[in-house]
């Protein structure tokens, strides 16, 4: 069945994000501004404060003490959003650490923006690849349709008594977050349907029934229990994502997947791309098709737990794989890599060259010659990479500025 | 065949620049084609530089963030041509062959290397005195981002009078809501929204007075891409 009433607007990703938390009717959303975050809570604020929204919306004194009191109130048995980005999301780690150990269900945007030094507003994902670690959920979205779309199924995901963890949904700053495009927002019954009100099966927090929660264990053998027991529970999220996608599927008629594949049926040259600058990889895939050269691409949507099966059902068969990172590990490469790699590596008919790339750090444009580039660097088999991806008048640039910055001609 | 058109703004920060691409996305969408649209800025200060791009095309676009290949380049200030408040120097770099560029401006703010680049790429210049008309008709030069805008329209038509008003409604005007409060309380919120409801008039008239003198000089100039979309809405 397909949703009856269908209302389209043009949103931002943000405004979309803020959409997704309305048509969830969170309870409480604890707050704190950053760029290019800030639209987020921001009408947020403002539909509280009208009556739009019922609940509860507290500004934070810093992200530390928002991922806390997020944490906090879910354990009470609340609906619980809340966002952040970049330098944002790196104060809040800590918490983010200790408030998925307590196994409490939420759902937090990150709005992707590249870490100081040097400073910048515009996206890469080097602050949501430093909550890899941190046993929360993680979906990376698209498109702005994908930020509400996967914040609802977020919520269904997180509430899930196989799950009950927090769920991260990505988004790119600029890219997504100020871009608007038409998003078609469901109707709040059929939403009521879909997510009915959060009824949670564990003990809640009662000011009538103290209980202490989450203390201390010394020795690391309950420790390594517990710690094992969020390794599956996050591993149960995979199954979790495709029944509840299904059904999202079936009664708003979009659908998602773990991965996308796109164009990959005869692809002998595919891209693995995430979050929106795939849309960039997708219109480059067209323009090489022109050209005669089977491109495909493969988008990562599911990327905590990471879909090791999909990934490798889904790569294998293919000749040449280039892993696009739009992060960096400096001294290592592209973070996602070598995940990929380790998916592919206990299978026989794995690609035969896999190719490391990293792009569009601080927001920098992926552009077509720069993809036309990776396909021929696919084909020289004693490049190792990772290949970085910049272009020279860019690089002139760059060296202009030095020279103003300090000039020194010894130096190059 | 009209098949895209990628639109450059180039302004400073608190012209509107921003909004004007919304609108223009918004109002695309409403006349059933393709649109996406989106800033860029640094620092979010007043009088810096903001940049923002709107795609509006008859087919699925799977293209976003900086525009860097434009068919059309609006220019909100004198000043990012004249101190080259702009991220991109000289402002109409990267525009395409065929193209159209908009600049507010009483004065030819050009030189001749300029002039003879962009006749080169038969690219024409329409100088025209948004602000003055914002200041005319909407009684403030913050409506200057409506005259540009009726300006793109009336050129290319890439989107009617009745989708930018659709739009304008859609993004400022709001409903009515009693407050439920006390007497004197509704009464505030009713002058509040009949003055909301006299700047939106004020806007859209704006926008049409600057439609129909764009739409004059396109008859005169016969740039490129005048009408070029005249036909396209809603024939899909």
């Amino acid at each position: 069945m397909v949703a009856t009433k269908i209302n389209t607007k043009m949103l931002t990703g943000n405004k979309a994000a803020a959409w997704g938390a309305r048509l969830a009717d969170v309870d409480y959303v604890p707050a704190f501004p950053i760029t290019p975050q800030t639209e987020i809570v921001e009408t947020l604020a403002q539909w509280f404060a009208e009556g739009t929204m019922q609940g509860k919306f507290t500004n934070m004194d810093s992200e530390h003490s928002m991922f806390a009191a997020a944490g906090s109130a879910a354990a009470s048995g609340v609906r619980v959003f809340t966002a952040s980005s970049s330098q944002g999301i790196l104060y809040g780690l800590e918490m983010l650490h200790t408030i998925s150990g307590w196994r409490v269900p939420l759902v937090l945007v990150n709005v992707s923006r590249g870490l100081a030094t040097p400073i910048t507003l515009e996206p890469d994902h080097n602050d949501v690849m430093a909550t890899r670690d941190t046993g929360i959920v993680q979906l990376h979205a698209e498109t702005c349709q994908e930020v509400l779309d996967l914040i609802l199924l977020a919520y269904r995901i997180a509430e899930d008594p196989r799950v009950l963890l927090p769920v991260l949904v990505n988004i790119d700053g600029f890219y997504l977050s100020f871009t608007r495009e038409p998003v078609e927002l469901p109707d709040e019954n059929e939403v009521r349907v879909f997510l009915p009100a959060f009824k949670p099966v564990q003990p809640v927090f009662q000011a009538s029934q103290p209980q202490a929660r989450a203390s201390a264990v010394l020795g690391g053998v309950n420790y390594s229990f517990f710690k094992y027991q969020h390794h599956l529970a996050t591993l149960h999220a995979e199954r979790v994502f495709m029944e509840v996608a299904r059904e999202y599927g079936a009664r708003f008629g979009r659908h998602y997947e773990s991965v996308e594949r796109y164009k990959m049926d005869d692809a002998d040259s595919v891209f693995v791309m995430s979050n929106s600058f795939a849309t960039k990889g997708k219109a480059a895939v067209n323009k090489l098709r022109k050209q005669g050269i089977k491109a495909g691409l493969l988008k990562l949507r599911l990327f905590r737990p990471f879909p090791v099966d999909a990934v490798a059902d889904a790569l294998c068969g293919h000749q040449k794989v280039a892993v696009i990172d739009q992060n960096i590990a400096p001294g290592a490469g592209g973070i996602t890599f070598p995940e990929i790699a380790s998916a592919l590596y206990h299978r026989e008919d794995r690609p035969k060259r896999l190719l490391s790339v990293i792009g569009g750090l601080g927001g920098m444009d992926i552009r077509d010659g720069d993809f036309l580039s990776i396909v021929e660097h696919l084909d020289e088999k004693d490049f190792k990479g990772p290949l970085m991806l910049f272009r020279k008048e860019d690089l002139d640039g760059f060296r202009t500025l030095q020279k103003i910055a300090g000039p020194d001609e010894e130096r190059e | 065949m009209f098949k895209r058109i990628n639109i450059r703004i180039s302004g400073l920060g608190g012209q509107g620049a921003v909004t004007a691409a919304h609108l223009l996305a918004m109002a695309a969408n409403r006349d059933g084609k393709y649109s996406i649209s989106n800033p860029f800025f640094g620092a979010e200060k007043r009088m810096a530089p903001a940049e923002s791009y709107v795609r509006i095309g008859v087919e699925r676009i799977y293209d976003r963030g900086e525009l860097v290949y434009p068919d059309v380049i609006m220019v909100f200030h004198p000043q990012v041509i004249t101190m080259q408040k702009s991220y991109t120097a000289p402002f109409y770099s990267g525009v395409k062959e065929d193209g159209l560029v908009i600049i507010n401006t009483s004065a030819d703010l050009l030189t001749k290397e300029d002039h003879k680049r962009l006749e080169d790429l038969n690219v024409s210049v329409f100088n025209h005195d948004a602000t003055k008309l914002a200041l005319e008709i909407g009684g403030t030069e913050l409506s200057t981002n409506m005259a540009m805008l009726g300006a793109c329209a009336g050129v290319t038509k890439i989107v009617s009078l009745e989708a930018l008003d659709g739009a304008l409604q859609e993004r400022f005007g709001k409903r009515y809501v009693a407050s439920g409060g006390t007497a004197t309380l509704d009464q505030a919120i009713t002058k509040k929204y009949a003055k909301k409801a006299m700047l939106l008039k004020a806007n859209m008239d704006t926008i049409t007075k600057s439609y129909e003198l764009a739409d004059t000089w396109s008859e005169e100039a016969k740039p490129a891409l005048a009408n070029v979309a005249a036909d396209v809405a809603r024939s899909f």
